[in-house]
């Protein structure tokens, strides 16, 4: 595969453009998430073309990560997503683009369930043929090469599966497709009990490895997080140096981390302009002549005398699991037990919470202020327990202020609160007018929960209130 | 138009008319200096498999009345 030399890069978020900017020097790709960007329409999904706009005009090379239509499931991707991520790789000229190895979304008795979080597939020999059917569809309606993300795997490793390993070698040479080989990913399962590092680099065809991707993280619960949470920690750094020289094909080394790490001052940009020089100087020791590293040679297919649930299957009991729900069965029994599924379901329910309080912040300031934080996280608690996570945000933002307005109507100003919360965001989403009606002064219901204050006394009203995209 | 961006007039009798920017949403919180776009609140999280801090850093914005932040007790909920 004739793929450019690209470097050193950061993954695009917005609020890391301090970092951007100061590291301006360093960086010579900026990774896009387009799915980050995009909101829901009647026919498919709308960009937000400020977004599109700010990045054609970056002088990096850009490359294009997906992380909505994972290709390890029984879902194929979702067509109507597959055109619009096609331009943003044409728009911005990426050489290559990736996706997860992983599923996030199940059925459900005919009914399509979001998981909210990028599952790992059962390492079967009919999950990768899955996977790899998958992917070469998706290489169909994409105008460049795709390569697939090796995923964080917090689930014990099942009798009878094959290896971390076996399985992305398996996947990518049935999909003749290139690896996004995510050593941070790898680490953490490592850390977690799955196959170390090395050994899973021992299995994979290098000269399909085209970019590696380097995180920090964090422990929960004995669990090592691939959290995005930080600078790489040093141990991680020095693998990266020994891994590196060894791909053949490498053509980017890109750093993820998110936005609100740096944004809320946990993380100072002095530290992380010191990392991204350290990732230079390892981009330096790659040697044009370099050949994969010796590999032990590759152990041979598992024997196959341990039946291993079919992908369908497996895909609906972690989800379950996951999701907490009790399902029957002893897979569904055995997954339920795993500490590393409670992990997922853990990070699962803190997701749901940044995304209401990300969408409905004046609300949940109103909750709390009004009547506490205790009975904010009993509704919150309640919510999550009634109802699946929703794939995109704002669906599960507008069922949480439906949620909130049946089930705690005693909470002052809720409705009206709500109401202009969620015409702000469809403001956003459609860059349309949107009108709501209140029952009181918005401006001083708003002023006075922006200041993190308790709405003082409002006389009633009737507010015709206009939200303006801007 | 007031100090937070929002403009208002009265079109009839009880009924007023107030313009509110989107962008007021973000902007006017005079605690919160964390400025974000609207990553997470319309589309699909990035992929992060990890701690989710956006509720943590709602929680230390409350104030109470006297404008003394609160401390709300445990962050990992």
């Amino acid at each position: 595969m004739n793929l450019p030399d690209l470097g050193v890069g950061l993954i695009h978020q917005p609020g890391l453009e301090p970092l951007l900017e100061a590291g301006h020097d360093l960086l010579d790709v900026v990774e896009v998430e387009p799915q980050t960007f995009w909101s829901r329409t009647d026919s498919g999904y709308r960009q937000r073309t400020e977004t599109m706009a700010l990045l054609e005009r970056m002088p990096q090379r850009k490359l294009v990560h997906g992380v909505g239509f994972p290709v390890g499931g029984t879902h194929p991707p979702d067509p109507a997503a597959l055109g619009p991520f096609a331009d943003t790789i044409r728009r911005l000229s990426a050489p290559w683009c990736s996706e997860h190895l992983s599923f996030n979304r199940v059925d459900d008795g005919g009914r399509e369930l979001s998981t909210l979080f990028l599952l790992p597939p059962v390492q079967s020999p009919a999950s990768a043929e899955l996977a790899a059917a998958n992917i070469r569809a998706v290489q169909r309606l994409l105008p460049v090469p795709f390569a697939f993300e090796t995923g964080v795997n917090y689930v014990r490793p099942q009798a009878g599966e094959l290896s971390d390993g076996a399985f992305f070698a398996r996947v990518a040479e049935r999909a003749n497709c290139g690896i996004l080989l995510d050593l941070h990913n790898l680490w953490c399962n490592e850390r977690n009990g799955r196959q170390p590092v090395l050994d899973v680099l021992a299995e994979l065809p290098l000269d399909r490895v085209w970019e590696v991707h380097l995180a920090g993280g964090q422990e929960l619960d004995g669990y090592w997080l691939d959290a995005h949470s930080g600078p790489v920690p040093e141990a991680l750094m020095d693998l990266a140096a020994e891994v590196v020289p060894a791909l053949p094909a490498v053509r980017a080394l890109i750093f993820e981390m998110v936005p609100e790490q740096l944004t809320s001052g946990r993380v100072a940009l002095p530290e992380l302009l010191t990392q991204l020089e350290r990732m230079r100087e390892i981009w330096a020791l790659r040697a044009r002549d370099v050949r994969p590293a010796a590999a032990p040679g590759r152990p041979a297919a598992p024997p196959g005398t341990i039946e291993l649930p079919g992908p369908g299957e497996w895909e609906i009991a972690l989800a379950g699991a996951a999701a907490g729900r009790e399902m029957p069965g002893d897979l569904a029994g055995t997954l339920r037990a795993d500490p590393g599924v409670g992990v997922i379901r853990r990070v699962v329910d803190q997701v749901r919470a940044g995304r209401v309080v990300d969408g409905l912040r004046y609300t949940y300031r109103l909750v709390v202020l009004t009547r506490g934080e205790e009975r904010f996280l009993e509704l919150l608690d309640s919510f999550r327990r009634a109802t699946g996570p929703e794939l995109l945000s704002a669906d599960e933002v507008a069922a949480f202020g439906a949620y909130l307005l049946e089930h705690a109507p005693d909470v002052p100003h809720l409705a009206d609160t709500v109401a202009l919360e969620l015409a702000a965001l469809r403001a956003r989403a459609d860059g349309t007018d949107q009108t709501v009606r209140v029952g009181v002064d918005p401006l001083a219901l708003l002023a006075a929960l922006g200041a993190g204050r308790p709405p003082p006394p409002l006389a009633p009203g009737d507010y015709r209130t206009v939200i303006q995209p801007s | 138009m007031s100090e937070f961006g929002f403009g208002g007039d009265v079109v009839t009798g009880r009924t007023v008319r107030v313009t509110v920017p989107v962008a007021a949403f973000n902007d006017l919180d005079a605690i919160q200096r964390v400025q974000r776009d609207v990553l997470g609140q319309l589309g699909c999280e990035a992929c992060c498999s990890g701690w989710d801090i956006r509720f943590e850093l709602a929680r230390q914005f409350v104030v109470d009345e006297q404008l003394t932040v609160r401390a709300l007790g445990p962050l990992v909920r």
